[in-house]
């Protein structure tokens, strides 16, 4: 979907604020269901950093594994990920995630997919940008239904990785250290405090005291975008790449 | 592998823990963590698709799935597969994951298994009739036509493709 009044659409501009997120030689992992990461990682190799490893599940290009998930996963385990990327059908102010069900576990209102490889993932992957491809008060909750990835954990279990940062269509939202909760990193062009606030089920405050704007594609981006990156999510998501690029 | 348990790293910390009894967490016998321990998943049958099998269950299936490991962990393993060809073939053929035929009980020549999903450089995933999966799944009625059109028709020797 295109903004009103904007040259890119709510996916280039989410892609491209995750793919500035990875510095060049990381190595990043993409799972199931992630069109707009999948299009982060390509991008940002494609660009600023080439010598990036990058893994995609569902990709026949970008899958160098004979031994399916359980190689992936043993990968991640082994602390060789520095990006995954994870989402939620709610994600609470903590910065828990819910995959699992809305409502109560026995007796679901909905029955979702399941946490997967989550529950580990988002402990042993350094750094974990959860995504969202809508920003409400039913999916930013104060409190998840059911954590299926929690993202603070008891002091005596090995935990090298977590939270990097949240991006949504409205905003980027980042973990204030000692609060432990979400706060207000940057609002994307066109978009008011108060309307990422509106639809946001929790406080968030401003983090260091100062909301930025996020910085919108540039023409470099796109261009890359809208070439190299959508041809290569095409094999893998092709009704993405028809709808979510412009130009 | 034959091993009760596994070890797996984090968890600890999400509901996981609450509503499935049978994780435990255990202190780490040889560091100073505590680390959550999952009981084996050792399935009586697995059934999975090959891309080509022999007569013996010899069978190459995607690497892009779990199927070699769920072969390594079932008591029974039925090979469906959309080719059968002899074992020379087999060993000099696509890309995918060996299976030796130590773990297969049974193999059925199935040429469109998968459908409708899709199945290597075999075929594609129908997308009409996942859509009238989907459709089918909250309708008793539209499920039943599902079946018999998509399922049951084999049991009479129907047409596989």
């Amino acid at each position: 979907m295109t903004t009103p009044g904007f040259a890119y659409t709510t996916e280039e501009l989410m892609a491209t604020l995750m793919a500035r997120e990875i510095s060049n030689g990381e190595t990043v992992a993409v799972g199931t269901f992630s069109p707009i990461p999948a299009s982060a990682a390509l991008l940002a190799r494609e660009s600023h950093a080439p010598d990036s490893e990058v893994f995609i599940m569902g990709s026949r290009d970008w899958w160098p594994f004979s031994e399916g998930s359980l190689e992936f996963f043993n990968l991640a385990q082994r602390r060789r990920f520095d990006f995954f990327f994870l989402s939620g059908a709610q994600i609470d102010r903590q910065g828990n995630i819910n995959l699992q069900a809305i409502g109560d576990y026995y007796r679901p209102k909905v029955r979702l997919p399941g946490g997967a490889g989550s529950a580990m993932l988002y402990y042993m992957v350094r750094k974990v940008i959860l995504f969202k491809t809508d920003h409400t008060v039913k999916s930013f909750v104060e409190k998840v239904d059911l954590v299926t990835s929690a993202a603070s954990s008891p002091p005596a279990l090995y935990r090298p990785g977590g939270l990097h940062q949240v991006v949504t269509p409205l905003a980027i939202l980042v973990k204030n250290a000692e609060t432990g909760f979400l706060e207000l990193r940057s609002v994307h062009p066109g978009i008011s405090v108060e309307k990422v606030r509106a639809n946001t089920g929790f406080t968030l405050p401003a983090f260091g005291g100062h909301i930025a704007e996020s910085a919108p594609p540039t023409a470099e981006e796109l261009t890359i975008l809208r070439g190299h990156v959508r041809e290569a999510v095409t094999p893998i998501y092709p009704a993405f790449a028809k709808q979510a690029f412009g130009g | 592998m034959g091993v009760p348990f596994m070890p797996v790293r984090g968890v600890i910390g999400s509901d996981y823990t609450k509503v499935r009894p049978d994780f435990r967490t255990v202190k780490n016998p040889y560091g100073h963590d505590d680390i959550l321990v999952v009981p084996a998943v050792s399935p009586d049958v697995a059934l999975i698709h090959a891309f080509r099998a022999d007569r013996y269950g010899n069978c190459v299936v995607s690497s892009a799935l779990d199927d070699a490991l769920l072969a390594r962990a079932s008591d029974k393993v039925i090979v469906s597969a959309e080719e059968i060809v002899s074992t020379s073939e087999l060993t000099s053929s696509q890309r995918g994951n060996f299976v030796s035929r130590v773990h297969v009980s049974a193999v059925v020549h199935l040429p469109g298994g998968a459908a409708p999903t899709s199945c290597g450089t075999y075929y594609r995933e129908n997308e009409e009739a996942l859509q009238r999966y989907l459709a089918a799944a909250k309708d008793s009625v539209l499920f039943s036509a599902y079946l018999l059109e998509f399922c049951l028709r084999y049991q009479h020797g129907g047409d596989p493709s």
